[in-house]
């Protein structure tokens, strides 16, 4: 297992965003959904070792994220994207996914391919040179895919990934990731139940930090049948939580 | 109650949600750009300024007794300058028709704060060149970085004044004379006092009506 | 799959080309690239313009980068640009995307310091090579002072660790100006002379103290002594404030931190040494000296062959000030050939180092040595402006380096105070009115012009009583007898004065004649 979650609790002063979470993930595309506040960064967080957990355990690619040679080993193979992109506006394209190569300590020998590689992966070939205070919201996510990417890493969190896309990318970023999973973990973390549906071979729902449902999509689809709402996976989406709150 | 009794009332209760409307957007502003923390540095920098009297760093006849001043008063000035800054960018130009007044007031406010704040640092001390003078140079290098900040934008507004205050300190020491170095001339030397209010008003007028250089994203 | 995939760690080699591949990146994009014009405007115009205006004599055209001006040019934007650049991550809010990269922080960031760093260098190397260039292209005299220029390469290094330190700790928007105002300040107020019991502000660059003056390494070896503890000083506070921020890396490893502590550390104890050496300094007219770090083959003068002129008595000047020899021994002919020969009179005027720190203004000028030698201290490349009186109503005003190219002005600078010191020391000082009344008549004779001490009551009431003892000499009072004699002994032709000195010196100095008795 590339993800192993037991018991995983986060405390932020009184407030508990993840409270007691258990969640295995291997290889493929896992899907994360959840309303608003219910501890899907938080988590996604953790995972990315950029919080440690208050209690319970978490292992990552089968090492201690909480042992500093581990961890440095587990950013080595991580691609993170958080929910709200920095990035430094007078850097190119290619400078930032440059910048993030090096920083996740790629062979330099290795860097300019693997650049210019991710770069053509997120749709931007013809953008490598333009700085990034031109571009538009959803060039910038992309670029942060690249980011993400850049070292084929075996466990790829993206934290609202399609935010800002057209549909013409959002089905070319599924398609991405399916190939991408195909050989790493991908964690995926939106409110779009069609990239889930399109992209992810299993899915959990998050509710109030906690782990509401962990299935498949058809299982997900199933939950919801004889519900109103617009499409299979949100009806299935809200029987889980109308569960939950009832 | 007459239907203009409660005519009158209706525009009464508008006017006053209208005002304090007002006062709510304004004191919002005055947080987006971080005033309260503009006007704790500028604190800060009058008690530097009166510190500073009581250890001696005035007395005597050397340039120092100037050049000190000038650069606690260059303190405040980059402080008002990059408090220019929007940290919102183009949403708050999409729908800032009241921006140029709350610009407009920011600034005056902010530079009528800098002086009554450093004419308190000389409560209890001597400052040789008086109240007078601290207003004129913090008015004028006030401009500087106000100018600065539609060409450069918010964030390095603070180059212009710190260029100028470089340039005044060599000034004081080579004891120089032109009315362009404000600080280098005497408090109520006219032709100071017009160069360093035109340049403020000069600088108010354009972070008014433009505002700071929107260098993007910031 | 399994869930460790072997990789292999990253070895040294590969880490230093990471770092090395960062440094370029960052060197492309530092904020200091857009400072650089602006730093070397600023250099331009105060330290450039200004040193140019010194005489071509190697230490006088870098007495500014002795006073560590080019440092006031470049060190407020530099330490500015640092604390953006530091500040980035917090400015940027990617501070969580670089967490998660296993680089430790501590080498990113170094890499973003030292690119900034190499900028600020680049263009202090390049200003600081556009005036020695400038000055070699002008054929000067004198050794060059290489020390100061070092001083100034690690006082830029210095302050952008310190910069970027502090826009790390505060990635606050109001943090850079602060810090570029805070470093203009510290310069400014660290200028001004220092104590007799705390020479630690003999630390600073700017410190006037410090600067060995125009003519260091003139007359005797430039003492390094000052420089070596500025350069321990700065390079301490580099290395400390680069190690502190090292320190502040949480979740680096221990080994990271050690060596962050240990860093720091290193910075802290050199920086104290510095801090502790300075303290034992003694400021001496040859420069600053500071015992653990002085070499004693700096004491002794620096011997080179003097370049004289001039009849009946030579004088002579250092080979660097030659040009300026014609000149002095045209002011100094008139009073030397008056009393040439004469017991106790000069047998040559020689040019020794001025006092720097002194309260001399242009001249200092003293009796040595038997055979007596005139020794004169001349301020000759000294910066700044003067004015002094001419009259009871008058003044000039001149450049101090324009005035000792100016003839009459030389004269008016240099005959009163050494002429006073040479006749003082021939007749025996002005017990008696008979002395008074030869040393005026022979200050006159010389070519000196006497103040008229009743002068003062002619100016308007409330007007500054102006009377500067080293160009002017109080004469006597009008109509005294004192007065008439000198006047009538000033009269004579010279050879008929002289004859009578040589024959009524002892006398004169004996007190045994009256103003009766002069011709």
């Amino acid at each position: 297992m590339n993800v192993e979650i037991n018991g995983l609790v986060r405390r932020f002063g009184r407030t508990e965003a993840v409270r007691g979470v258990d969640l295995t993930v291997d290889s493929g595309v896992f899907g994360l959904l959840g309303p608003n506040g219910a501890g899907k960064t938080s988590l996604f967080r953790m995972m990315a070792t950029v919080i440690p957990p208050t209690s319970g355990t978490l292992r990552l690619l089968g090492r201690d994220p909480g042992n500093h040679h581990d961890r440095r080993e587990i950013r080595r193979r991580l691609g993170y994207l958080p929910q709200n992109l920095g990035y430094y506006p007078r850097f190119t394209v290619a400078e930032f996914v440059e910048y993030f190569a090096l920083l996740k300590e790629m062979p330099p020998a290795r860097v300019p391919a693997a650049v210019a590689s991710a770069v053509e992966k997120v749709g931007l070939g013809d953008k490598a040179r333009a700085r990034l205070h031109t571009l538009s919201g959803g060039m910038l996510r992309r670029v942060g895919i690249a980011q993400a990417i850049v070292n084929n890493p075996e466990l790829v969190l993206l934290d609202e990934p399609t935010a800002g896309l057209d549909p013409e990318q959002r089905v070319d970023f599924r398609k991405l990731m399916r190939e991408i999973g195909e050989t790493s973990t991908v964690v995926l973390s939106t409110h779009l139940v069609e990239d889930i549906g399109a992209s992810c071979s299993r899915v959990a729902m998050m509710y109030n930090g906690t782990i509401a449902f962990n299935g498949t999509p058809d299982e997900l689809v199933s939950l919801g049948e004889g519900r109103a709402g617009d499409a299979p996976l949100e009806r299935g989406y809200s029987a889980v939580l109308a569960g939950v709150r009832a | 109650m007459s239907s203009s009794t409660l005519n009158e009332r209706s525009a009464l209760r508008d006017q006053a949600q209208r005002h304090g409307l007002g006062a709510r957007l304004t004191w919002l502003h005055l947080v987006s750009r971080q005033v309260p923390a503009a006007l704790a540095i500028m604190a800060a920098l009058a008690v530097v300024l009166n510190i500073g009297a009581r250890l001696n760093w005035y007395s005597g006849d050397g340039a120092l007794v100037q050049q000190v001043p000038v650069l606690l008063e260059a303190g405040a000035v980059v402080v008002i300058a990059v408090s220019t800054r929007s940290p919102f960018g183009e949403v708050e130009l999409a729908n800032g028709r009241l921006l140029p007044g709350l610009r407009l007031g920011t600034v005056l406010a902010l530079t009528a704060a800098a002086m009554g704040l450093m004419a308190a640092g000389m409560i209890g001390v001597h400052l040789p060149d008086g109240g007078a003078a601290l207003a004129r140079n913090t008015a004028g290098m006030t401009g500087i970085g106000l100018i600065t900040a539609t060409i450069l934008g918010g964030a390095m507004a603070w180059v212009g004044p710190v260029a100028y205050a470089a340039i005044t300190e060599y000034a004081l020491s080579a004891s120089w004379q032109s009315p362009l170095i404000w600080a280098a001339r005497p408090p109520h030397d006219r032709g100071a006092v017009l160069c360093a209010a035109a340049v403020f008003v000069v600088g108010v007028v354009l972070i008014t009506v433009r505002g700071p250089r929107n260098t993007v994203r910031e | 799959m399994t869930a460790v995939l072997d990789r292999p760690r990253a070895t040294a080699g590969v880490v230093r080309l990471t770092v090395g591949r960062l440094l370029r990146l960052e060197l492309r994009r530092n904020a200091m690239l857009l400072l650089v014009p602006l730093v070397i405007a600023m250099f331009w115009f105060d330290t450039y313009r200004s040193s140019m205006e010194l005489p071509a004599i190697w230490p006088t055209r870098l007495l500014y980068v002795q006073q560590g001006r080019p440092l006031v040019d470049f060190a407020p934007f530099v330490a500015g640009a640092a604390a953006w650049t530091g500040s980035r991550d917090g400015r940027r809010s990617t501070a969580e995307q670089v967490a998660t990269t296993p680089l430790p922080r501590w080498a990113a960031r170094l890499s973003s310091w030292a690119a900034l760093a190499i900028w600020a260098l680049g263009a202090y190397v390049l200003c600081l090579g556009l005036l020695l260039g400038a000055t070699a292209a002008q054929s000067p005299t004198g050794p060059l002072p290489w020390w100061p220029v070092l001083v100034g390469a690690l006082g830029v290094l210095a302050f952008s660790a310190l910069g970027f330190t502090a826009g790390v700790v505060f990635p606050s928007r109001f943090a850079v100006p602060l810090v570029a105002i805070a470093v203009l300040l510290i310069l400014v107020l660290t200028q001004y002379p220092i104590t007799h019991n705390a020479t630690y502000g003999l630390l600073a660059p700017t410190n006037l103290m410090g600067s060995a003056g125009p003519q260091a390494g003139v007359f005797s070896p430039f003492l390094p002594d000052l420089s070596i503890t500025q350069i321990l000083f700065l390079a301490g506070l580099t290395v400390f404030a680069l190690g502190a921020m090292g320190l502040r890396e949480r979740g680096g490893g221990a080994m990271a931190t050690g060596f962050a502590a240990l860093v720091t550390v290193v910075g802290l104890a050199v920086t104290g040494y510095g801090v502790k050496l300075a303290g034992t300094a003694q400021v001496t007219a040859n420069g600053v000296v500071i015992s653990a770090v002085h070499s004693a083959s700096d004491d002794g003068p620096v011997s080179t062959a003097r370049v004289c002129q001039g009849s009946p008595v030579q004088v002579c000047v250092s080979p660097v000030y030659r040009s300026y020899l014609p000149d002095l021994d045209t002011a100094l002919q008139p009073l030397l050939t008056e009393v040439a020969g004469l017991p106790g009179a000069p047998t040559k005027a020689e040019q020794v180092v001025f006092p720097y720190h002194g309260d001399a203004v242009y001249t200092v000028s003293s009796l040595q040595g038997s055979p007596a030698v005139l020794d004169l201290g001349l301020n000759i490349g000294a910066d700044g402006s003067t004015c002094f009186v001419t009259g009871p109503k008058s003044s000039t005003c001149s450049s101090v380096s324009d005035l000792w190219k100016n003839a009459s002005l030389v004269k008016t600078v240099v005959l009163p105070h050494t002429a006073q010191t040479v006749l003082d020391s021939l007749v025996g000082g002005d017990g008696t009115q008979a002395r008074q009344a030869v040393v005026d008549g022979l200050l006159t004779a010389s070519g000196v012009t006497l103040t008229d001490p009743t002068a003062q009551s002619q100016l308007p009431p409330g007007a500054p009583r102006v009377f500067n003892p080293e160009v002017q000499v109080m004469g006597p009072t009008p109509g005294s007898p004192v007065a008439v004699a000198a006047t009538r002994f000033a009269a004579l032709p010279q050879s008929e004065r002289y004859a009578w000195l040589s024959s009524h010196l002892s006398a004169l100095r004996a007190g045994q004649l009256t103003t009766a008795d002069l011709p």
